[in-house]
C-alpha cells in the first residue's frame, strides 16, 4: 500500500514536471524577444526540472540515490539564475532594439562601467 | 543578386575595410600610440568624445545594413514560397522518423541470446574481467587494460586537436606586437571580448561556491574511475568545467598565476607521456601489465588495479588542460 502511494506521488509530480517542460518548451519558440524567452526558460529551468526531480528522488530506491537527486536541484538552482543574469546582461548590453520591449535605466548601466573603468578594473 | 541590389551600406563598410588594411602599420601604431597615451595625459573621462563618435557612426551603419539585408532576406522569402517550404520540412522528418521506425523494427530483440553482440569477447571480459584487470567497473578495465592502445590514440587525439587550434588561433605577444591591426581588431566594440561579463560580482560569487566543489566532484570521479562510472574523460570534462567557469568569473589574468601556457605544455606532455611509457612497458611484457611492481590490490579499494588508476589520472590531466585550453583560443586567442 504503501509502495503505491509512494509511485503515485512521485509519478504526479514527474508528469506535472514534464507538462511545465512542454509549456517552457512551447514558450522558447513563441515568445518574441530574448527576455522573454528567457522567462520561458527559467521556468523550465526551475519549477519543471525541480518537480520532475523531485518526483524522482521520491521514486529513488535508496536515501543516498535521492539525496544525490535533491543536490542536482540545488546546482541548478545554483547556476542557472547566475547564467540567466549573465545572458540577460549581455541582451541588454548588445540588443540596439532593446527599448522595444523593455525599459532600462540606461544611465545606471553608463554608470556602472565608468565607475569600474575609474577604479582601473576595466579599459575604456 | 544584381550590383544595383547590393545594400550600399556594405559596400561603405567594406570601403572603410580595405583602407584600414591599405594604410601602413606605421601609421596605425601611431594611432594606437596616441590613443593609450591619451587618457593619461589629461583628466578627462577616458572614452574620449571622438571616439564615442565614431562607434556611433559605425553602429548607424552595421543598423542600416542590418534594415537593408531584412528585406531582402523577406523578398527572397516569399519569393521561394514558404508553405512549399514547410510541406518540405515536414515531409522530409516524416521520412526519416519512418525509416529509423523501420530500423529499430528489424533490430534483433533487447536481451536475447543469440544476439550478435553476445559472443565470446564480451563474454570474456564480463566473466574474469575484475581478476585480470582487478577493475570493479568493467567498463574501465576495458578501455584502460584491453584496449588502453585505443585509449592512448583518442588522447592523442585530443592532443593533437589542442595543438591545431593553437597553431591556428593562438596570438602570442610578439604577433600582437608586429601587428596592430588584431590588436585593434580585438580592442574595437565589434570584437566579442568587448562584451564579455568584467568582474560581475554576482558571477563571482557563485563560483566562489561552484568552482570548489566542481573541482572536488571533477577528482572524485577520476579517482574512483575503477570503481564506479566514471574515469579520466568524464572526470577531466568535469574539472575542465571549473576551470571555465573560474576564468569566466575571474578573468585570464588570475587564472595566469597557476595556469599559463607553460603550464599547459607541462602537464599534457607529461600526462601523455607517462601514458605511453607505461604502457609500452605493459605490451613489452607481453600485456601482462606490471604487476611485480604494482600488485592488482584487492578490488574496491582505492589502490587497486595497478596501472589502471594511474592512465586514469593521466587522461583526466589531459582532458582539463585540453578543455580549457580550447575555451581560452576560441575565446581570447592565448592561453
Amino acid at each position: 500500500m504503501m509502495e503505491w502511494i509512494r509511485f503515485l506521488i512521485a509519478a504526479g509530480l514527474v508528469i506535472s514536471g514534464l507538462v511545465v517542460l512542454c509549456i517552457g518548451v512551447f514558450g522558447v519558440f513563441r515568445f518574441r524577444y530574448a527576455a522573454n524567452r528567457m522567462h520561458a526558460s527559467a521556468i523550465n529551468d526551475t519549477l519543471g526540472l525541480g518537480l520532475c526531480l523531485l518526483g524522482l528522488s521520491i521514486g529513488a530506491p535508496d536515501g543516498m540515490t535521492a539525496a544525490k537527486l535533491l543536490r542536482v536541484i540545488v546546482f541548478m538552482w545554483l547556476g542557472s539564475p547566475v547564467a540567466s543574469h549573465l545572458l540577460c546582461r549581455l541582451e541588454i548590453e548588445t540588443n540596439e532594439q532593446r527599448g522595444e520591449y523593455m525599459t532600462v535605466h540606461e544611465k545606471t548601466l553608463a554608470e556602472e562601467r565608468e565607475e569600474r573603468v575609474d577604479a582601473g578594473e576595466e579599459e575604456a | 543578386m544584381k550590383n544595383k541590389e547590393r545594400p550600399e551600406g556594405l559596400l561603405r563598410a567594406r570601403s572603410r575595410m580595405r583602407q584600414f588594411l591599405d594604410s601602413s602599420d606605421e601609421a596605425l601604431d601611431a594611432r594606437m600610440a596616441d590613443a593609450q597615451t591619451q587618457p593619461a595625459a589629461s583628466d578627462c573621462p577616458p572614452v574620449d568624445v571622438e571616439y564615442r563618435r565614431m562607434i556611433e557612426e559605425e553602429m548607424q551603419e552595421e543598423q542600416e545594413v542590418a534594415a537593408r539585408m531584412k528585406a531582402w532576406n523577406e523578398r527572397r522569402g516569399d519569393r521561394l514560397g514558404r508553405g512549399a517550404y514547410c510541406a518540405l520540412c515536414v515531409l522530409a522528418c516524416t521520412a526519416m522518423i519512418a525509416l529509423f521506425l523501420l530500423l529499430v523494427a528489424s533490430l534483433p530483440e533487447y536481451g536475447s541470446a543469440d544476439h550478435p553482440v553476445n559472443n565470446e569477447v564480451s563474454a570474456r571480459y564480463i566473466e574474469s574481467g575484475l581478476q585480470e584487470t582487478g577493475a570493479v567497473n568493467i567498463v574501465t578495465g576495458m578501455i584502460l587494460d584491453y584496449r588502453a592502445f585505443d585509449t592512448l590514440g583518442e588522447s592523442s587525439v585530443l592532443f593533437t586537436a589542442a595543438m591545431v587550434v593553437l597553431l591556428l588561433l593562438r596570438l602570442d605577444a610578439d604577433s600582437q606586437a608586429y601587428s596592430p591591426l588584431a590588436r585593434a581588431i580585438r580592442q574595437s566594440p565589434h570584437s566579442d571580448t568587448f562584451y564579455e561579463p568584467h568582474h560581475d560580482v554576482i558571477l563571482q560569487y557563485t563560483a566562489r561556491i561552484l568552482v570548489p566543489l566542481v573541482l572536488l566532484l571533477g577528482i572524485y570521479v577520476v579517482l574512483n574511475g575503477h570503481l564506479s562510472p566514471g574515469g579520466g574523460f568524464s572526470g577531466g570534462a568535469i574539472m575542465g568545467a571549473a576551470l571555465v567557469i573560474y576564468v569566466t568569473a575571474f578573468g585570464f589574468d588570475s587564472i595566469r598565476r597557476f595556469f599559463t601556457y607553460k603550464t599547459y605544455q607541462r602537464v599534457v606532455l607529461c600526462a601523455l607521456l607517462t601514458y605511453a611509457f607505461s604502457k609500452c612497458y605493459s605490451f613489452y611484457t607481453g600485456a601482462n601489465g606490471i604487476h611485480s611492481v604494482i600488485p592488482l590490490g584487492t578490488p574496491g579499494a582505492i589502490l587497486s588495479s595497478g596501472l589502471i588508476l594511474v592512465l586514469n589520472i593521466c587522461v583526466g590531466f589531459i582532458v582539463t588542460c585540453t578543455m580549457y585550453a580550447f575555451y581560452a583560443l576560441f575565446r581570447k586567442g592565448e592561453l
